[in-house]
């Protein structure tokens, strides 16, 4: 620290080595020291050479100083017996900010092996392992041969490091969840992607990372809760793995006494595999409401089996039976066409779906698919409904914008809502698009404020519109609780603000697109035929 | 298989391996704050392959840069800022803080797709991440068409309205009384510094420009010191137009070399982004606002340069002041003789600085 020789007024500066501060925080340092009495000049900048003569023009004397372009200089003039205070002080702030960071780093460190992880939670008897896949089998085995259960967060697990991982579990009679396992609950903790809900008696088994949450969101909704969330990776149910987990959550549930009701969503399994998971669901001695999305309830129908056609219905029948009330064949309610609705223009013929849940695309389509011709996906329920270009829609088109071709060195679309909102004014800006479908998920793992994202693109969609003399409608509902981090009461607020219609689930909300568009564009012929469980 | 389980597995953030007893812990929120494996989702263009003997140079709440053998930095990035020419782009919570898990210092390396920080219980999966070019000449910006001039009168306007305090600008907007010794002299240099860049700009003379980029180098306040984003911004103006206009590509090989001369004059964070810039590489939030000036898409200018000025406390704006400079001097000229000057009188004292590079 050195001190100018000259008295008035004084200057005196200090010289921190290679202190690589970001620019509010230096702003900040400046900005209270010139607050402070006595001190009428202060700068924090770095020592660059354009900086010294900078400081010499305004007459800082800081002659001595050898300070480089890498360092960091604090200057303060005014009083001498009030500036080497001041030096204190910034000296002071910088080493407070480094503490916090310190501080904070040492909380931080988790373990770095499951090894580790045990010697400080030596009583954990579950394992979330994201590595990348290829690594993901061998950490999981591990964790088995420890006794431990495993949640497999990763993808990209071989099929036969399932089989293995899975039958290894099953013969010590450990559980692992996945791979590709998005979501679970478990003893009322959401682990992935997960919202926040009740805890209750209705346990759930899935093979789909937002069918679960779509599920466990509307029981809570609904006023009753979740004992357990089980994901089970959505291979679980295919030929080669065999239902191992599934059947291990099935006796798992059937055990617990807290849970009343058990849940079972999947797409279509294959038959064989269906046959003998509804076989021991129908031994559980507790009602067991089943959700294959697309598959022929007569099927699956069965003593102690209720069939779900939807996700909302699934919810629903589970409540029922929960609170001891026979559930009804089907929970499609006529809900009355919203009032206010603006006027679409002639060739406004069209629902645009923009998803960021799979699942909740593969129900759209397949819900559409029932009454409306001409309806296109990237998660199709038909073969001739497959996109032929997913980048731009065609008549009734709804798009998982999850798909790995939309992801490609972007996070997922419940984080990351740029390209969803791309879309969205590029759809308003088609003159055939009369109905905006999308969804909002809340929970851990997905954006801190999906409203704040959205809003502003709708307004930019609805003048896009607007500019060429049309409207274009939203309709739209939220996966969330009032628990979630992101509050569903705040975000449902600002989405209607923005002029969206919101509906209670995704199965609502498609009905209220091809309410809106029936009759404008072609419907489908006859009612579909229904689907083979396979 | 795009159920979201599937899709975003291995798209987020989530502890590595971490073991938990599930009814008393709250994993889900200590993997949320706490991450230690992190995917990458974007390497910038000019990303070496290998990090030889790298090591932490610095690290903030939401970037940390790393200094290879030969003095390169690379950026680990929160997302949210968007890629850059040297930045690995990386999916972390909304809370995390890199200055939270790392130290400068701290020993890097990769293998296998992992980058691993040591006695860190942070590792960085980069096998998903897809290369992210930041070559605004891809966007073909033509300065005397009215929908350019329309975005870049929009861009100064939003810098009257939100730049009175940051950066360069302020320079302008303090009153006079108010005005301390130190901004006046940054005044009186910019009053010099800034007509001479235009002059040399629109005379396509890369003596004239290497003049004023020199006086400008390191100078201001911040990290990376405002003189040093606004000649990003500044760069970013002219590669932009390169591709349509004929008198660019050798005047950005003329200064190519100066530029890689003069920035031994700043710090090692400036350097790192000057010479990318040099190369016609710059970062995703300047690319895509370049790319919305090129379409004439005003909507789109007004979104991402409310983003760009968000970078830092002034670094965005001083770009912004900088790309303004490049792609229309004669008006940017114009414009900075009608803002109020403090501290007059100015004009006497403009000979006296010294502009020698």
């Amino acid at each position: 620290m050195l001190e100018s020789p000259h008295s008035k007024p004084a200057t005196l500066f200090k010289v921190v080595r290679r202190e690589y501060r970001d620019s509010v925080s230096l702003m900040q340092l400046s900005s209270s020291l010139t607050k402070m009495a006595g001190v009428s000049q202060a700068s924090a900048v770095m020592a660059t050479e354009n900086n010294l003569a900078l400081l010499a023009e305004a007459r800082f004397e800081i002659s001595g100083s050898d300070a480089g372009a890498a360092d960091l200089l604090i200057v303060v003039q005014g009083d001498a017996a009030a500036l080497p205070a001041a030096i204190d002080t910034a000296v002071a702030h910088l080493t407070r900010q480094a503490d916090v960071g310190s501080s904070a780093g040492r909380a931080a460190v988790l373990p770095r092996s499951i090894q580790s992880a045990l010697a400080d939670a030596p009583s954990a008897n579950l394992v979330l392992v994201s590595t990348p896949g290829e690594y993901a089998g061998a950490e999981a085995m591990k964790a088995l041969r420890q006794g431990l259960n495993v949640l497999l967060f990763s993808d990209n697990v071989p099929e036969e490091d399932e089989v293995r991982l899975k039958q290894f579990a099953k013969e010590r009679g450990l559980i692992v969840m996945g791979p590709d396992c998005g979501t679970a609950i478990i003893n009322g903790i959401p682990l992935c992607f997960a919202n926040v809900v009740k805890r209750g008696a209705i346990g759930v088994i899935g093979a789909s990372g937002t069918g679960l949450q779509q599920i466990t969101v509307l029981v809570d909704n609904l006023g009753l809760g979740i004992s357990q969330a089980i994901g089970t990776g959505g291979r679980d149910l295919h030929s080669n793995i065999g239902g191992i987990t599934f059947s291990t959550a099935l006796s798992d549930l059937t055990a617990d006494v807290d849970t009343k009701v058990i849940v079972l969503i999947s797409k279509p399994p294959a038959p064989e595999v269906a046959e003998r998971i509804l076989s021991e669901a129908a031994r559980a001695g507790k009602p067991v409401v089943v959700n294959f999305l697309g598959a022929d309830r007569a099927n699956i129908s069965r003593p102690g089996i209720y069939p779900a056609k939807t996700l909302e219905d699934a919810a629903r029948t589970a409540v029922d039976l929960a609170r001891g009330i026979a559930p009804r064949a089907s929970y499609d309610l006529s809900l009355p066409m919203p009032s206010g609705l603006p006027k679409l223009a002639l060739e406004q013929r069209y629902v645009r779906g923009l998803y960021s849940g799979g699942t909740f695309c593969y129900e759209a389509a397949m819900l559409l698919d029932e009454r409306l011709a001409d309806v296109y996906s990237n998660s199709p329920v038909r073969p001739d409904g497959a996109m032929k270009d997913v980048w731009h829609s065609h008549r009734h088109s709804l798009i998982d914008l999850g798909d790995d071709v939309f992801t490609r060195g972007r996070p997922h679309p419940m984080i990351d809502f740029r390209l969803r909102n791309e879309r969205i004014v590029g759809e308003a800006e088609d003159p055939e698009t009369a109905v905006i479908l999308f969804d909002v998920v809340l929970g851990f793992g997905s954006h801190a404020d999906p409203a704040s994202e959205l809003v502003p693109a709708l307004r930019r969609a609805g003048e896009a519109a607007a500019q060429a003399g049309r409207s274009v409608i939203f309709v739209a509902f939220v996966c969330g609780t009032d628990r979630d981090p992101q509050g569903l009461a705040r975000q449902t607020q600002a989405l209607r603000e923005a002029g969206v219609h919101l509906m209670q689930s995704n199965a609502q909300a498609v009905r209220l697109a091809a309410s809106i568009v029936v009759g404008r564009a072609p419907a489908r012929a006859r009612p579909r035929d229904v689907r083979p469980v396979a | 298989m795009h159920n979201g389980g599937v899709d975003y597995a291995e798209r987020t953030v989530m502890a590595i391996v971490s073991a938990t007893t599930v009814s008393a812990s709250t994993l889900a929120s200590r993997a949320a704050k706490h991450p230690c494996r992190v995917t990458a989702c974007g390497i910038g263009f000019l990303v070496p392959l290998k990090l030889k003997n790298a090591t932490v140079h610095s690290v903030f709440a939401r970037a940390c840069n790393i200094e290879t053998q030969d003095g390169t930095l690379v950026t680990l990035l929160d997302y949210r800022l968007g890629n850059a020419p040297h930045g690995i782009a990386c999916e972390v919570p909304d809370s995390f803080a890199f200055n939270s898990e790392i130290r400068p210092g701290t020993k890097v390396s990769v293998r296998d797709g992992e980058l691993t920080l040591e006695q860190t219980a942070l590792v960085v999966d980069l096998s998903r991440a897809v290369r992210w070019s930041g070559a605004p000449s891809q966007h073909a910006v033509d300065p005397t068409s009215r929908a350019t001039r329309n975005s870049l009168a929009m861009i100064w306007r939003m810098l009257q309205d939100s730049s009175r305090s940051r950066g360069l600008f302020a320079c302008w907007s303090l009153p006079n009384e108010t005005a301390s010794p130190l901004h006046a002299a940054l005044l009186r240099r910019l009053a010099v510094c800034l007509p001479l860049l235009a002059r040399g700009t629109v005379a396509r003379d890369a003596t004239t420009i290497v003049k004023a980029l020199s006086a400008m180098i390191g100078l201001g306040i911040g990290l990376t010191p405002s003189g040093d984003d606004f000649i990003v911004g500044y760069l970013a103006a002219l590669w932009s137009q390169s591709s349509r206009d004929a008198t660019l590509p050798p005047l950005l090989g003329l200064l190519r070399a100066p530029l890689e001369s003069m920035i031994a004059k700043t710090g090692a964070i400036s350097r790192q982004l000057i010479l990318d810039a040099s190369a016609g590489q710059f970062s995703e939030p300047l690319v895509d606002l370049v790319r919305a000036i090129a379409d004439g898409d005003d909507e789109r200018v007004a979104i991402t340069a409310a983003r760009a000025l968000r970078i830092g406390h002034s670094s965005g704006a001083d770009a912004l002041l900088g790309l303004l400079l490049g792609n229309d001097p004669r008006a940017f000229a114009a414009s900075i003789s009608n803002q109020p000057v403090s501290n007059q009188p100015v004009a006497n004292q403009l000979e006296s600085i010294a502009l020698d590079a």
